[in-house]
């Protein structure tokens, strides 16, 4: 167990490592945008199955919390900078589109 | 987030072969795990022996979601966007294995887009989804076997060893999977406690994502 959790801890030590390393490139406010995507993102996968409403609650708020707005941003941030490879490349790996449609929205 | 499972452009017509039509009877496909075995090696070493040693050391362990199946969470992710009108049915990819069709047809076999949608809403109350405010999903760390959401609780102070062997007694609270102690003994297993945006109590992973 002790090699295995030393094995762990370097593999891990080694992605966040090099993940950090690339988002140090980035400009502020797209390195805020891919935080709080980040956290949407996995709320996105969270939602409980089978269904359980508490769950449910909990999910509901970190959703509205950080993905609120999301869409918007992503085509805000696409736009500032659509000549710069290094952030469009990060930014593309964010699917576009995941908020419900102001037709759809309840009032 | 790209769908690398998906397959195939817009097609147009019925599908060819076996496809079955959209709707709820699709929610009880590829159900969703809660055993530890369910989970990826190595992680899934890293969590049974995390979870060994907590409940020999007494404390209560109740695992509510391990492995999610890729294919649970395209049905999941394509119902609520055709459903929220994010996606024509006749745009949403094929996923190899799943033999769904999205699009549904009239009795002049006629594509018919309200019949197409009203079958994905229905999957989205059966998923108990309809609240939900954004597209769940394709890819997570349960959809790759490296996530698990467990409720851990004890009473009085817990002692256990951590992955090197030492022994740590944990006596400051909370006395759940939210203490910071734990967090520490988790992460010496490789099983590392949610550290990212926003607060989920109940999640693990390999990576803290």
């Amino acid at each position: 167990m002790k090699a295995m959790s030393k094995a762990a801890g370097l593999v891990l030590g080694m992605v966040l490592g090099s993940v950090n390393a690339a988002e140090e490139k980035l400009p502020t406010d797209v390195t805020k945008y891919v935080e709080q995507r980040e956290g949407c993102d996995h709320f996105r996968g969270e939602v409980p199955d089978p269904p359980d409403a508490q769950r449910m609650r909990e999910i509901e708020r970190e959703i509205r919390k950080l993905c609120t707005g999301t869409d918007k941003k992503l085509s805000t941030l696409k736009r500032k900078y659509a000549k710069d490879q290094v952030v469009m490349t990060r930014l593309n790996e964010f699917e576009e589109n995941i908020e419900m449609s102001a037709s759809t929205r309840r009032p | 987030m790209s769908n690398d499972r998906t397959i195939g452009p817009r097609e147009r017509g019925r599908p060819a072969g076996n496809f079955a039509l959209s709707g709820h009877r699709w929610v009880s496909q590829y159900l969703g795990a809660n055993r530890l075995q369910d989970l990826r090696p190595p992680f899934r070493c890293y969590a049974e022996a995390f979870v060994g040693a907590l409940r020999a050391a007494g404390a209560n362990v109740t695992i509510n979601a391990t492995y999610r199946h890729p294919k649970r969470a395209y049905l999941m992710h394509w119902c609520w966007k055709i459903a929220k009108n994010r996606v024509s049915p006749e745009d949403v990819p094929a996923m190899e294995g799943v033999s769904i069709s999205w699009k549904h047809y009239d009795k002049g076999d006629k594509y018919s887009q309200d019949q197409s949608v009203e079958a994905a809403r229905a999957m989205v109350r059966a998923f108990q989804m309809e609240r939900l405010g954004v597209a769940p999903s394709l890819q997570s760390r349960h959809t790759l076997g490296f996530g698990i959401d467990m409720t851990i609780s004890w009473n009085g102070g817990l002692t256990l060893p951590d992955a090197y062997g030492h022994v740590v007694r944990i006596t400051s609270l909370p006395r759940t999977g939210m203490n910071r102690e734990l967090h520490r003994v988790g992460a010496s297993y490789g099983v590392v406690k949610y550290n990212r945006g926003g607060r989920d109590d109940p999640h693990w992973s390999d990576t803290g994502a």
